[in-house]
């Protein structure tokens, strides 16, 4: 089973309820999911986990509407997002995508002397965190991040730009 | 822009969502195993008693830490009896499950579930003592600061809701 497909493994699971084609399925992908989700939680491993643990849920309960459009990987990913955006939502408001988030600059005061990429990361404003995490780590096309996050191409490349403008910044702080 | 590629998850997630996934119906079966003849009257708490143990299952080994004596809560079983009367609304079995096992997750959200078990029909009377009645079909530990929430906390059990009976007992840890 460990060869097979996602497909194969998808039809199991929604077929049969399948534990072992899961099991297959959640060691493939689990990795990079929960990966992303701790990114996108800003390197809190209980929040990731809740939110890893989410998105699988809803993902193994949406598999039989899952349509094949694209990869299951990135289908995942696109749940995780989602299921962070939530637990956002329900501990405080996002912030507006295009404006610069009072969130970030007391972030920036309560910096500590030294930080790294990740750190610096995970002191972005949410709606940036995530661009970021989905572009240059996920590797994700600003067209597929606009779908993802239901926003137009343009204003993924915009937060793009603001992201990595935060981002030197709070990194170069720190050096200087 | 590197990342941390060597993390990976808690091992304990993939059994916590296995858990969650089961007690939801989305993997493995719910249903009861008709390998033998069942009387109808055990078919109901069985699939409701599968459910449970699939949910608690999932929850034992979660990341919540299960709430005892020294969080100042004590712990009650839950027992769950059912007669003929139970369930006479002809609720279907998956509903019955996702019902049950809502209310679990509700409780573990709060702390208050220690655990929940399907009890097989199967049973023995041993002793010369007057014959025991017809037992429970499942349980609940769960964990309250006293008397009373214990009871509240009860009195939100969906067996009651469908017609079965709840007793409710202090662990005692004398």
């Amino acid at each position: 089973m460990n060869e097979s497909s996602d497909p194969e493994l998808v039809r199991a699971v929604v077929r049969d309820r399948d534990e072992a084609a899961f099991r297959v399925l959640y060691r493939r992908h689990g990795g990079r999911l929960y990966r992303t989700a701790l990114r996108l939680a800003g390197g809190d491993p209980a929040e990731a986990e809740e939110i890893a643990h989410d998105a699988w849920v809803r993902a193994v309960a949406r598999l039989p509407g899952f349509e094949w459009r694209a990869q299951l990987s990135t289908w995942l990913i696109a749940i995780v997002v989602n299921c962070a955006r939530e637990r956002q939502r329900a501990a405080a408001p996002l912030e507006p995508l295009d404006t610069e988030p009072a969130v970030a600059d007391r972030a920036l005061d309560a910096a500590p002397a030294r930080i790294d990429v990740e750190r610096a990361l995970a002191q972005l404003p949410p709606g940036y965190r995530e661009v970021v995490v989905l572009h240059e780590l996920e590797g994700f096309t600003h067209e597929e991040i606009a779908e993802l996050l239901g926003i137009e191409p343009g204003t993924s490349k915009s937060q793009l730009h603001h992201a990595r403008r935060r981002l030197r910044s709070l990194i170069g702080e720190e050096e200087t | 822009m590197t990342g941390p590629e060597s993390i990976e998850p808690p091992a304990r997630l993939e059994a916590r969502v296995l858990g969650t996934l089961r007690a939801q119906g989305l993997l493995g079966d719910v249903a009861p195993r008709r390998r033998y003849a069942i009387a109808p009257r055990w078919r109901w708490p069985l699939a409701i008693a599968a459910g449970l143990l699939l949910f608690v299952g999932g929850m034992a080994v979660g990341r919540r830490p299960a709430p005892g004596p020294a969080q100042g809560l004590r712990q009650y079983t839950l027992l769950l009896y059912e007669g003929p009367e139970f369930n006479a609304g002809g609720v279907s079995e998956p509903a019955l499950v996702r019902e049950y096992s809502g209310w679990a997750a509700s409780l573990a959200g709060k702390n208050r579930l220690v655990a929940g078990e399907k009890l097989d029909p199967k049973a023995w009377t041993l002793g010369a003592g007057s014959p025991a009645p017809a037992g429970p079909t499942g349980f609940f530990v769960i964990a309250a600061a006293g008397d009373d929430e214990a009871l509240a906390i009860a009195r939100t059990c969906p067996h009651l809701r469908h017609g079965g009976t709840v007793l409710v007992r202090p662990i005692d840890r004398t």
